[in-house]
């Protein structure tokens, strides 16, 4: 390990497009290697990873933690699956779903930007909880409980291997556009607001209109994974947004590390895999699931991945003789001084 | 003699029964240092917060550069040149002090809206940001979170939040308040450097650094103003020095 660490640490970069290339090498590989089995595992994975990083530009980037962005996956997918029943063909029945996912969420973003931490989280929970509720009632439109059947995927990727290579390429771009956002002016902003929106305003930001165009994007890109699970599962039913589902996701991208963008794909990776491999052996896999979140918040704070990168980072400072971050700077206070400025405070 | 930078006329701000501050009229010229001063309580913050748009005024009216920005929200009253810093540093904690001050040098600009460039990628702001923190000595401290910095540090990036916007006014609430005294002689001489246009009005208890920095003080008592005037005729009111110091007789 040695002389590679130190290596890394210079190639910043280099390392950051070895890393993504592997996981991407290891991704195509999986119809490769291993059976449909493992095959479904990774649709998943692709899938809910861009759900997941989808919510983290949200609630990571902007620290607005949404219990109802299933809801915005699910208008996609069903509005995709009822216009091909009325006759749409694919593309046509995606983009529509796009559209009317990116129609409700600046219909519903102008109700969620108006409030922050815990009510945003109650307002967004009943948002999902009111569009689980049109999913089951609303059967005329949604087939209840029944759910709807999707005809068929687009015409030239027919086959669950095809169809595998065409999502996992559609991660990628995505991905790429939403690093490309948070690493932009536009992502700053966000992170700002996370930590602090007064001081936001006293520097001339409009605070509502860069939480209300993270809504927006955070919605479209959930609109996008709804329209790839469409295509996957071939049905859409109510289950897929209730609030367990809801609730999942947010955990995909705790466990990975909010606010890191790649960690949700890592979180995502971990929930299913408890969802869907542990769950043939045991019916107890949501409790071990809860065993594992727990786990993660005492002993790696900033998720799995986050607490990974975040260790690897102080590792390589103290490789290349930066002096490891002390929490208190360089020239902090005598004692005596600091409690005289809290009284006076 | 040229308008006024900043205009308070019969601003008045009452939370429940208590007036906070009362019927303060004030003007500051362009280019100004102006000090305001009194007692714990005395209504200074809540006066910068009416100015800035942090609050809502219950009566009066304020005009900045000439036009009235009573009704305005702080962000609008930013974009016309307004900047401040606060009593306790309001940074983002978990950004480093270059991504703070990126932040401060964008809130003013069009490109906060940029989404497919990286921030970094601007050079021009770059430079803007490097030299703001080598004014404020922070040059060494430009990739360290905002929550590992010393107390003094954050007042200091808190400055150099307002500053890197180039704004027209600077309202500064107790800078010198917790810094050490090698620190306050540092905050006494990036004062006095600041460009001669930008208008600067000060909040301190600090008299040493009010006299060797401000040329006109408003006195703030219960909310209103006891004085105003040149800091030599201030500072011999009797009034004044019955407020700081209590009756002739019994000091």
């Amino acid at each position: 390990m040695r002389p590679v660490l130190p290596a890394l640490a210079r190639h910043p970069r280099a390392t950051r497009a070895g890393l993504a290339i592997t996981a991407i090498v290891v991704f195509i590989l999986v119809p490769q290697v291993t059976n449909d089995f493992y095959l479904s595992i990774a649709q998943s994975v692709v899938i809910f990873g861009l759900l997941a990083m989808s919510l983290d530009m949200l609630a990571g980037y902007t620290g607005l933690v949404s219990l109802g962005h299933a809801a915005f996956f699910g208008i996609s997918a069903y509005v995709l699956a009822y216009t091909m029943n009325h006759g749409a063909g694919p593309l046509t029945a995606a983009l529509i779903g796009l559209a009317a996912t990116l129609a409700m969420a600046a219909l519903l973003g102008v109700l969620a930007i108006r409030v922050k931490s815990i009510a945003f989280v109650m307002l967004t929970l009943a948002i999902g909880q009111i569009a689980f509720g049109l999913a089951v009632r609303w059967t005329d439109v949604t087939g209840g409980d029944n759910g709807l059947a999707v005809p068929s995927r687009p015409s030239f990727v027919p086959g669950a291997i095809d169809y595998y290579y065409a999502t996992l390429v559609v991660l990628v771009v995505c991905a790429i556009v939403m690093r490309l956002i948070v690493g932009s002016p536009f992502g700053l902003t966000l992170r700002g607001v996370r930590d602090n929106e007064e001081r936001m305003r006293s520097l001339g930001y409009t605070v509502a209109l860069h939480k209300y165009l993270a809504f927006v994007i955070s919605a479209f890109f959930a609109g996008i994974a709804g329209v790839l699970f469409a295509f996957f599962n071939l049905y859409m039913s109510p289950s897929a947004i209730d609030f367990q589902h809801n609730a999942l996701i947010v955990l995909m991208t705790f466990t990975g590390g909010l606010g890191t963008l790649w960690g949700a794909l890592v979180g995502s990776g971990i929930v299913v895999f408890f969802q869907q491999w542990l769950s043939i052996h045991t019916p107890r896999w949501i409790t071990f699931l809860g065993i594992f979140f727990i786990l993660t918040v005492l002993f790696a704070r900033r998720g799995v991945y986050g607490s990974a990168r975040y260790a690897i980072r102080r590792r390589l400072d103290q490789l290349s003789g930066r002096p490891p971050l002390d929490r208190h700077g360089v020239h902090a206070l005598p004692q005596e001084d600091v409690a005289l400025q809290e009284a006076d405070v | 003699m040229s308008a006024p930078v900043l205009s308070l006329r019969g601003v008045t701000r009452r939370f429940g029964g208590v007036t906070a501050v009362s019927d303060v009229t004030l003007d500051v010229e362009s280019g100004a240092r102006h000090g305001i001063i009194g007692p714990n309580g005395a209504g200074k913050t809540t006066l910068f917060n009416l100015i800035n748009g942090d609050l809502g005024t219950s009566g009066g009216a304020i005009d900045f550069l000439g036009q009235d920005v009573v009704k305005l929200p702080p962000h609008r009253r930013a974009a016309l040149g307004m900047a401040r810093t606060y009593q306790i540093a309001r940074t983002f904690p978990t950004l480093t002090v270059r991504e703070n001050l990126v932040l401060g040098a964008l809130g003013l600009r069009r490109e906060k809206y940029g989404m497919l460039r990286s921030w970094r990628a601007r050079r021009d702001i770059g430079a803007l940001v490097e030299t703001t923190a080598g004014r404020l000595g922070l040059e060494d401290r430009l990739d360290v979170p905002a929550e590992d910095l010393s107390h003094g540090e954050l007042r200091e990036v808190d400055i150099a939040l307002a500053l890197v916007s180039e704004p027209r006014m600077l309202l500064l609430d107790e800078p010198a308040a917790g810094l050490s005294p090698a620190e306050r002689v540092h905050l006494r001489d990036l004062l006095r450097a600041l460009p001669g246009e930008l208008t600067v009005v000060m909040i301190e208890h600090d008299m040493d650094l009010v006299r060797s920095v401000v040329d006109r003080i408003t006195v703030l008592h219960f909310g209103t103003v006891v004085a105003d005037g040149e800091t030599a005729e201030v500072q011999a009111d009797e009034n004044v020095r019955e407020i700081y110091l209590g009756r002739s007789g019994r000091a």
